[in-house]
């Protein structure tokens, strides 16, 4: 004899009671597992597309708006151990099909060459793209509706090498349009997807010739993303790098291209220029963005010795104190080490004359500073003349004038058209002057200290317009490696990342879908395990006297427990088995919903693929094995604690109820306290609003369901103890006999009642949290800020919509927009960091605002703020640090999404990387409520600007219109805006948009409780079918009576329907307490069918299963029980 | 085991009561005393509900008295932890009870091994169980449920079970209760026989006044109440 033996013989013979236990212990671990693997297959789907994405590509370079030579690829390729790029032209594009309505916004277009298609991975066919050719993917095709064969024209943002923020721009001819023929449909497998962006959603993409869009663009022979596959070298793991174990081969390789670019960078990958001027005598370094980068500038001045900076800056006129003035000149400025101080200024023999001045005279210069979105500050500086020079003498030549588009090509400065926003009224232009552009164009006429000029005509692009080394001391070439030396080359945005290890990390650690399921499925798992234990419990229940008859012989407590540990842990195993097998076909029926019906719980990804891990597997089976047993271990934990005696007393587990009189009024009291406790907390609660008035009454219901239950109790003890006064005073009735019954094991009968009404509680009162943005919409204070319309352009806009200048620019009049104010805002792309991307956002996209614009509002709520800042203007904190660069940048961002997307608080960081190349760090100061502003990062105008000069034009736009003008208001914009695809939304739209993932995840647990809750009534049923046959032979004793079998059988369910009914009642009622701000609110929707449903679902399924548990019961011959009796 | 001045048994003021209240009303035991010899047999008789099963299940270590003292073997089991209770009942004591509380899942066999699952059933256990089996005449029943038996088998399988790991004291609580008249016979001779011959001290508690004269000494609980009725 072994223990095993006696569990084998244990197990085969009480197989009915064990094949239920092992029904829950599979039915629990299929939950589990199913959630489980959900979170596999939506890691690995998530994986899949991230590796769609990327194709063969491991590193990339990206560097937006600044223009490299695209021959930098083979230059990197020479380079040991990097391998051979492809370089692509990426640009934003508005796409619409000639004749129709629809169009597509934020377009990519990318300017691919042949090479691209060989590194979109295994199966990527090539595609040969010719001038009138174009390759969509299928998100933009069906956007567009257009298939092959058709047409599309596409919009397209003009490159500019100056910032379109610096009014010397020409906005007008900021777009350019391509007209192609669509040559095929390149879906995912056919790298069509190509994103470097972590998100799931592909983007629009559209892929034209490399050639073709470097033509259109003006940007011969340059691309802005350099994309590298793993070398040969790097697959090998013969990088010319030492091995780290801390490093993997994406990182390692990252060094050897990162060290392949500072070895190969030239000056024109950078937009910069080195020019011997012999006439001049000089070595020059200029920039094709005007304003040399600080970071080139300060390596440059000290990378060779006699290097002289330059700041030539345009101003609108010099003027004497006579009255005498000399429009738009250029005035640059002398040496550092010059002896000229900051009030003096030095003048050419022509200005002297024509402002009729000389030494010791003053001169005043009128001069603009760039403020926002184009607009120019008009400052005046006066000076004394401390000396009179010849024009273009040494220093100060006609080359000192940098590069303004427009300006430097016109032979006479009558053909000059500058730019409306610049001011310029060429009226005031003299004879004169235009023989000073004839004989020195743009040759300083003045010059200044350069300390004055860098400490006033300062420009977020930089300051420096040129440095020269004289050429008697230095050649070209020589200049040009020390610049290269002495500059990194990833401050100016040359450096590669490894985009595949950062999606592959950002595809593992999003949205953990195995945990959320586990928490949706929990009342189904729940329900199931407590089938579990209470079959379990029965059959402990029904072996009592072997127990006992165990402990007699001298088995202790302890070991009796291990025993039947033991015996349940083969019934867990076997049904964690069974389970592992149910388990995934509950993830494909998970799966096949989130594809079709639950799609907003991912964002409409419709590509979700079966996947599980083995080691999943294993622990979700031992996990199912384990917490069965842990089940059985509490179901049987009272049997453990009797003595043999009482074991082996045939009357065990029959005693009835003796509830103390004490106990009973105590539980009266606690029920009656609760009840009254929460009709105060709804009246005090009434006024909240939004979720503080949502969990108030949530609550609120909770202390009535738990003062429901406490009373229940007290009356199932009072009716177990018989001495309610109404049965007392009355004659019995059979129903007046059941509820009696249902006291006598009032434990058993509250247990029911409970676990009923508590799954019907949560579940119902749930949709309390169901949100609609529709209820608050106006209110400045809820997720929409209040604001009507939500707006992004696809390409940028320069001018403040707010302005008469801005609503010229786009054709609008005042009256289209009467009662219109804008809120606009910069953007930094990044990873979406909303509720819709299932990744893990690695850098999410950063606002520039004006925090003074949404704190006059008093725009939208905040869940927190840092500090004691939460009563004033939280929207302050983002200019705390405004005068210090080298603090973290305040940032607020949505609540959910810091928490549940960034996994942040407040008082974390983020750190971005500059368009310098630099890191810095974002701290997040405040978190809103549920705003229209998820996903993104809103920092200061200031910082942003600070942080990305270039990023200069607005494009998102949060606008105030009359309520009864949001939809013409829409419209209007979006018609006169449609060249920078101007796509407006209601806010309330994109607030429902974030909230729908929130209410689908409410609807999924309602729908997976409401399965809980009918296994749960399985249970009501083997209660009812336990108390029978513990009564048999009472009830054989009525039937032997007279009392007919109906009437038994009434008996019997009047009990358990009176449990059922009373589990119910206890909890709608809290549960209608827990939603009534939900159901009363104006303009909030509450989902009553699918609760009524719900509740019919239960209340159906409870009395099924009474009903078959009693005529199972009551079968056969009942007066035979009494004869055994 | 005990030496020539121990006795096997001893139990002195020996008092029991159900509930908190120790009154007249709950009291079962009071002031019970009694020394039993090793190799003896002894009947205790009194009506229903009089504390006769009570009191064995105190001398079988089941309960504890609320006053006085039990002795086995020398050893006062009120020092005793419930472990080592647990151990005595396995290695000392033998159980008979009026229901023969047999597994129905376990074959005869089986059953009677089942005291042996606490420290390892042995080779030799098996050897025991088989001899002793043959000895009560089921020799041919060791692979039978005990569904498949008599209520007399059944309960020979109960005495066989009581003595697997040879106690020293035999506690028999209404053992012929539910047999008919020759099935009690046949047991009463069995335990006369087994006493005699493996020198086990037997005391039973019965109604039955056939298996009572069958003791050595017979003993009557009244009125809470131990009093000899040899005479």
């Amino acid at each position: 004899m072994t223990n095993l033996c006696y569990v084998k013989r244990s197990l085969a013979y009480f197989w009915r009671t064990n094949l239920g236990v092992t029904v829950g212990a599979a039915i629990a671990t299929a939950v589990l597992v199913g959630a489980l693997v959900v979170g596999d297959s939506v890691r690995y789907s998530l994986r899949h597309m991230a590796l769609q994405r990327l194709g063969d590509v491991s590193l990339a370079m990206q560097t937006n708006d600044r223009y490299f030579n695209a021959d930098l690829a083979d230059r990197v390729a020479a380079h040991p151990g990097a391998t051979a790029g492809v370089a692509t032209l990426d640009l934003t594009a508005v796409a619409t099909v000639p004749g129709a309505e629809r169009r597509a916004f934020q377009v990519h277009t990318i300017g691919v060459p042949h090479a691209f298609w060989q590194i979109g991975g295994e199966g990527t066919a090539a595609i040969e793209l010719g001038d009138n050719d174009i390759v969509l993917n299928p998100r933009l095709a069906e956007q567009l509706d257009v298939a092959t064969g058709g047409t599309v024209l596409l919009r397209i943002a003009k490159p500019s090498s100056i910032s379109g923020d610096i009014p010397m721009s020409n906005e007008a001819t900021n777009t350019f349009t391509v007209r192609a023929t669509v040559k095929a449909i390149a879906d995912a497998d056919a790298f069509g997807n190509f994103s470097l962006r972590a998100e799931q959603i592909p983007p629009f993409n559209a892929f034209v010739s490399l050639s073709l869009l470097q033509r259109r663009a003006d940007l011969a022979g340059r691309a802005n993303t350099l994309l590298l596959p793993v070398s040969a070298a790097a697959a090998d793991g013969a990088l010319p790098v030492p091995e780290d174990a801390s490093k993997d081969r994406d990182e390692r390789l990252a060094e050897v291209s990162n060290a392949a670019v500072e070895a190969t960078w030239t000056l024109p990958d950078i937009q910069a220029q080195l020019r011997e001027l012999p006439k001049r005598g000089v070595i020059d370094l200029r920039s094709d963005r005007v304003f040399i980068d600080p970071a080139l500038a300060t390596g440059a001045a000290e990378a060779a010795p006699g290097g002289r900076v330059y700041v030539t800056y345009f101003v609108n006129e010099l003027r004497a104190d006579g009255g005498k003035a000399t429009p738009y000149s250029m005035v640059s400025t002398v040496p550092a080490d010059s002896d000229l101080a900051d009030d003096q200024i030095v003048i050419t023999d022509w200005l002297a004359k024509d402002l009729g001045v000389g030494a010791g005279d003053k001169v005043t210069l009128n001069y603009s500073v760039f403020g926002e979105a184009r607009r120019l500050k008009k400052e005046d500086a006066t000076f004394t003349v401390a000396k009179i020079v010849p024009d273009e003498a040494p220093g100060g030549d006609r080359d000192l004038m940098p590069n303004l588009p427009g300006l430097n090509d016109v032979d006479d400065l009558g053909q000059w058209k500058p730019p409306a926003d610049l001011g310029i009224d060429t009226k005031k232009i003299r004879d004169t002057d235009e023989k000073y552009w004839d004989d020195h164009r743009g040759a300083p006429k003045a010059f200044v200290t350069l300390a004055w000029a860098k400490a006033h005509w300062r420009t977020p692009y930089g300051v420096v317009t040129s440095i020269r080394w004289p050429l008697a001391d230095h050649n070209r070439d020589d200049i040009a490696a020390a610049i290269r030396k002495a500059v990194n080359p990833a401050q100016l945005g040359l450096f590669f990342r490894p985009v595949r290890d950062q999606a592959l990390a950002a595809s593992g650690s999003g949205t953990d879908f195995g945990g959320l399921f586990i928490g949706l499925s929990f009342f189904l798992m729940i329900a199931a395990l407590l089938l579990t234990a209470l079959l379990f419990a029965f059959g402990v229940e029904q072996r009592s006297a072997e127990i006992g008859t165990l402990l007699a012989v001298g088995f202790t407590p302890r070991r009796v427990r291990r025993l039947w540990l033991l015996e349940g842990g083969v019934l867990a195993t076997i049904g964690s088995l069974i389970g592992l097998g149910l388990g995934v076909g509950y993830t494909k029926a998970v799966l096949w919903a989130l594809r079709t019906l639950w799609t907003d719980a991912v964002a409409g990804t419709t590509d979700l693929r079966y996947h599980a891990e083995s080691m999943t597997l294993i622990i979700g089976a031992v996990s199912g094995v384990l917490v069965a047993v842990g089940t059985m271990w509490w179901a049987m934990r009272k049997q453990a604690r009797q003595s043999a005696r009482a074991l082996l007393s045939s009357r065990f587990g029959l005693e009835t109820a003796h509830g103390k009189r004490g106990k009973r009024r105590w539980g009266m009291w606690i029920g009656v306290g609760c009840i009254a406790g929460a009709f105060a907390l709804a009246a005090a609660m009434s006024g909240a609003h939004g979720e503080e008035l949502a969990g108030s009454f949530f609550s609120a219901g909770s202390l009535l369901l738990i003062g429901g239950l406490c009373i229940t109790g007290s009356l199932l003890r009072a009716a177990g103890a018989g001495t309610s006064s109404s049965h007392a005073a009355t004659a019995p009735t059979i129903a007046r006999l059941g509820w009696r019954n249902g006291g006598r094991r009032s434990g058993r009968s509250l247990a029911t009642v409970s676990m009923l009404a508590c799954a019907v509680f949560l579940i119902a009162s749930i949709n309390a949290f169901r949100q609609d943005p529709s209820g608050e919409a106006l209110e400045r204070q809820s997720g929409t800020g209040g604001f009507a319309l939500y707006a992004e352009s696809s390409l940028p806009v320069y001018h403040d919509l707010n302005t008469q200048a801005g609503l010229d620019q786009f054709g609008l009049y005042k009256d289209d927009v009467a009662g219109v104010s804008f809120v606009s805002m910069r953007l930094r792309a990044g990873d979406d960091a909303s509720c819709l991307n299932l990744n893990k956002p690695q850098t999410p996209p950063l606002l520039g605002v004006d925090p003074a614009q949404l704190a006059e509002r008093d725009a939208f709520a905040f869940s927190g703020t840092r500090g004691d800042n939460s009563g004033s203007k939280p929207w302050a904190l983002l200019a705390a640090n405004d005068a210090q660069p080298d603090q973290p940048v305040p940032a607020i961002v949505d609540g959910n999404a810091a928490t549940y997307i960034l996994h942040k608080s407040i008082g974390d960081t983020i750190t971005y990387t500059d368009e310098a190349g630099k890191p810095f760090d974002v701290v997040i100061v405040g978190t809103l409520t549920d705003s229209i502003l998820q996903g993104r990062l809103v920092i200061s105008d200031t910082q942003f600007k600070r942080r990305y000069p270039s990023l200069s034009a607005y494009r998102v736009f949060l606008i105030d219109a009359p309520a009864d003008k949001v939809a013409a208001t829409s419209s209007t914009l979006e018609r006169a805006l449609a060249d920078v695809g101007f796509d407006a939304m209601p806010a309330t739209k994109r607030l429902a948009m974030f909230l729908q993932v929130q209410n689908t995840y409410l609807t999924i647990f309602g729908v997976l409780g409401g399965l809980g809750l009918v296994l749960g009534c399985v249970g009501l049923g083997l209660v009812v079918m336990r108390n029978v046959l513990e009564r048999r032979s009472e009830l054989a004793l009525m039937r032997s009576l007279g009392f007919r079998g109906g009437t038994l059988r009434w008996l019997v369910l009047s009990e358990h329907w009176a449990l059922l009914m009373l589990g119910l009642v206890c909890g709608v009622v809290a549960a209608g307490i827990a939603i009534w701000p939900a159901l009363s609110a104006p303009g909030q929707h509450i989902a009553v069918t699918p609760i009524v449903v719900m509740l019919g679902l239960v209340i159906v399924s409870g009395v099924v299963w009474t009903v078959v548990a009693t005529i199972a019961a009551l079968r056969g011959n009942l007066v035979e029980s009494l004869r055994a009796e | 085991m005990s030496d020539n001045q121990t006795p096997l048994l001893k139990l002195e003021g020996v008092c029991f009561h159900y509930g908190d209240d120790p009154g007249d009303d709950g009291l079962v035991l009071n002031g019970v005393d009694l020394v039993v010899e090793a190799g003896e047999s002894m009947a205790i008789v009194g009506p229903s509900g009089s504390g006769k099963s009570t009191l064995l299940n105190i001398i079988g270590t089941l309960d504890r008295p609320t006053a006085g003292h039990v002795w086995l073997e020398g050893q006062d089991l009120a020092t005793l932890d419930d472990k080592q209770l647990a151990a005595i009942r396995n290695t000392r004591i033998g159980f008979i009870f009026q229901s023969h509380h047999l597994l129905p899942q376990c074959t005869v066999l089986e059953n009677v091994l089942i005291p042996t699952l606490v420290r390892g059933t042995t080779p030799d256990d098996d050897t025991r169980a088989r001899r002793l089996l043959e000895r009560v005449g089921l020799s041919d029943r060791l692979d039978h449920r005990p569904g498949a038996l008599s209520g007399g088998q059944r309960q020979r399988v109960a005495v066989v079970r009581a003595l697997i790991n040879q106690p020293a004291l035999l506690l028999a609580d209404e053992p012929t209760g539910s047999l008919d008249h020759a099935a009690s016979v046949n047991l009463a001779d069995l335990l006369v026989e087994l006493n005699r011959e493996e020198g086990v001290t037997l005391i039973t508690v019965t109604h039955a006044v056939d298996l009572a004269e069958r003791m050595a000494r017979r003993f009557e609980l009244r009125d809470a109440r131990l009093a000899t009725t040899n005479a």
